[in-house]
């Protein structure tokens, strides 16, 4: 007899070693597997179902409505019917071709917002966090300037002082945002560049810059990049809400916030569909994307 | 002359009257290894950072030299002259001390693409090399995984080949396998001490395992409290050591003894003898600072109990 039987037939036929059937944990399947998931991560998965809408909204919709500043006297202020799915507004335009046409716009300024901001602000924070000294105490002076408006208030002034134009309102927003990734990415960068490997780097001859933008960045990006979400939908809301104070982005251009704005004086008088849908499609589009910034706010940064 | 000449080096808190290291003195030649042995915080990562010229900030050199092959490292400025291609250390925590987000092999190309000018093929063929060259099995496959793929001893061969890809003349090795299980450990004492035997490096260990010393090193210098206690060649550790804090040392380690060493916590004298508080033997003498003194060749001693016992 062996010590350590092999196999079954290695066993003495009256051996009291009964094999006992151990539990292993199976894999689960793919679709099993995202189950489990939305079912522990409901938030997100309401989110990123939101957001799949809007941004399949956004690439394909504008292709199947009509023109969203086509006019139509004979069709003023119709209420939401089968052809016009949420009405028309008070020069007979589709309100729904509008909102579908405002989702690409509106979508496409909160990202890149998002991505310049988080490109200045994160380069501009790891040059403050990791060089420190007086680039960061002069930096982070600025940034605390710049913090002291409130976002919407500072790309107003912004928007106000520069020329009306849409990449002024993408400037002016994305300003307002900055301070914000700087703060997140050098509080990381201070404490990645106290880590072992940037002294690592160091010792092998890397040169600061390269160290700062090569070793550090990458591994501070992370707190930025999960408020990028956040940022996306604040963004949004923010462009929305200078142009319904016809700041930034003018009518008749198909913009959520300009039609609320459009729309906001025919509530009164009962058409409130010409406000109320665009209105909705921008709390639904924030609120997409604040449930997943949110969720990724607890669960990753 | 030796490779690396540590003399009177001494390291405070920027302002602060009372130095962290006080008067370092120890010696590396080629092919050596000395072992730095001392109980957490006695100083011997500081010493090692000095001589790297990466005190942290607010820490500064106060006084003492650093001298490399000769040359003095240590500036007028309290900071140390750093030579990549001469020194290169390996860390304690080895997974902390590889990029996460840079494949591992491009990080060892990187160092050799600082110190040997070569273009960024040839660079990572070389780190390919000598990722196989530290007993990497595979060493293609691994040099394109990234930290998190490996495991603690694997990121400690990556560390090493890093460390010697540039041949440094010192290797500077701070606890190196702390972090690693025992078996993995042996591994990487008996690589450190192939590729010292290849490259003829002088290094320095970091270490508070006796064990390890004995394995490692041939000369041992015994820290407390920022103070060099005694230098002494590892035979005569184990035999002859003089220092009573070396006695501490070594009764800590041994589990036959008939008196165990009180603790008493660490207590550091900040005038005089650094081990004054603790010391079964102090007296009043040891109220000034003990000079570092040679009692016998290689033998090192900094106990004024001792030395007026010993002529």
């Amino acid at each position: 007899m062996t010590l350590y039987p092999s196999s079954a037939s290695d066993r003495p036929t009256d051996s009291p070693f009964v094999p006992q059937r151990i539990f292993v944990p199976t894999e689960l399947s793919l679709p099993r597997r995202w189950i489990s998931f939305m079912r522990t991560n409901p938030l997100f998965t309401v989110g990123l179902f939101l957001l799949s809408a809007f941004v399949g909204l956004a690439a394909i919709g504008p292709f199947f409505v009509g023109d969203p500043l086509r006019t139509n006297i004979t069709e003023m202020f119709s209420p939401p019917s089968a052809d016009h799915l949420f009405g028309t507004d008070e020069y007979g335009r589709d309100v729904f071709a509008r909102a579908v046409h405002a989702a690409r716009l509106d979508l496409t300024i909160g990202l890149i917002i998002a991505v310049v901001a988080m490109t200045i602000g994160s380069t501009v924070g790891v040059i403050a966090g990791y060089f420190g000294g007086r680039v960061d105490e002069i930096i982070m002076r600025l940034t605390d300037v710049l913090l002291a408006f409130p976002g919407f208030v500072l790309a107003l002034i912004i928007v106000a002082a520069l020329d009306e134009s849409l990449l002024n309102v993408v400037i002016a927003v994305a300003a307002a945002y900055v301070p914000y990734f700087i703060r997140l990415t050098r509080a990381q960068a201070l404490v990645e560049r106290e880590q072992e490997y940037a002294d690592a780097a160091q010792l092998a001859g890397n040169t600061p810059i390269r160290i700062a933008f090569r070793h550090v960045m990458p591994n501070s990006l992370r707190p930025a990049l999960v408020s990028a979400t956040l940022v996306t939908g604040w963004a949004v809301l923010t462009v929305a809400g200078l142009a319904f104070l016809s700041v930034g982005i003018q009518p008749p251009q198909a913009e959520w916030g300009v039609m609320v704005g459009e729309g906001a004086s025919d509530i009164i008088t009962g058409e409130w569909w010409t406000s109320l849908f665009p209105g909705g499609m921008i709390v639904l589009a924030v609120m997409a994307f604040h449930f997943i910034g949110d969720d990724l706010t607890e669960t990753r940064a | 002359m030796s490779l690396l000449g540590v003399t009177g080096l001494n390291v405070a808190l920027t302002g602060s009257p009372y130095p962290i290291l006080r008067d370092v003195d120890f010696s590396v030649e080629p092919g050596e290894i000395l072992a730095l042995v001392g109980e957490s915080g006695s100083g011997k990562t500081m010493a090692a950072l000095a001589v790297m010229g990466l005190l942290p900030l607010g820490i500064e050199m106060t006084a003492g030299e650093v001298h490399l092959d000769g040359n003095n490292l240590a500036r007028s400025d309290g900071t140390v002259d750093r030579d990549a291609s001469q020194i290169s250390m390996i860390f304690q925590q080895p997974v902390g001390a590889l990029n996460p987000t840079m494949r591992v092999g491009h990080q060892v190309a990187r160092a050799i693409q600082i110190n040997q000018q070569l273009d960024r093929n040839s660079a990572l063929q070389a780190a390919i090399n000598t990722i196989g060259h530290v007993g990497i099995p595979g060493p293609e496959r691994v040099a394109r995984n990234f930290p998190h793929q490996l495991s603690g001893g694997m990121c400690q061969r990556i560390m090493i080949a890093m460390a010697i890809s540039c041949r440094p003349r010192l290797l500077i090795a701070d606890e190196p396998t702390t972090a690693l299980d025992v078996t993995v450990q042996a591994q990487i004492f008996e690589l450190i001490k192939a590729l010292v035997e290849e490259i003829g490096c002088g290094v320095v260990f970091i270490t508070h395992d006796l064990g390890a010393v004995v394995e490692m090193a041939d000369r041992v210098s015994v820290m407390y409290g920022g103070q060099v206690m005694e230098e002494l060649p590892v035979s005569e550790l184990l035999n002859q050591p003089l220092h009573p804090y070396t006695r501490y040392l070594l009764e800590s380690v041994v589990q036959e003894v008939d008196h165990r060493v009180e603790d008493v916590g660490v207590d550091f004298a900040l005038t005089g003898c650094r081990f004054g508080h603790r010391c079964l033997l102090a007296h009043e003498p040891c109220n000034e600072f003990p000079q570092l003194r040679e009692i016998s060749p290689g033998h090192r001693l900094s106990c004024i109990e001792k030395m007026t016992q010993t002529p």
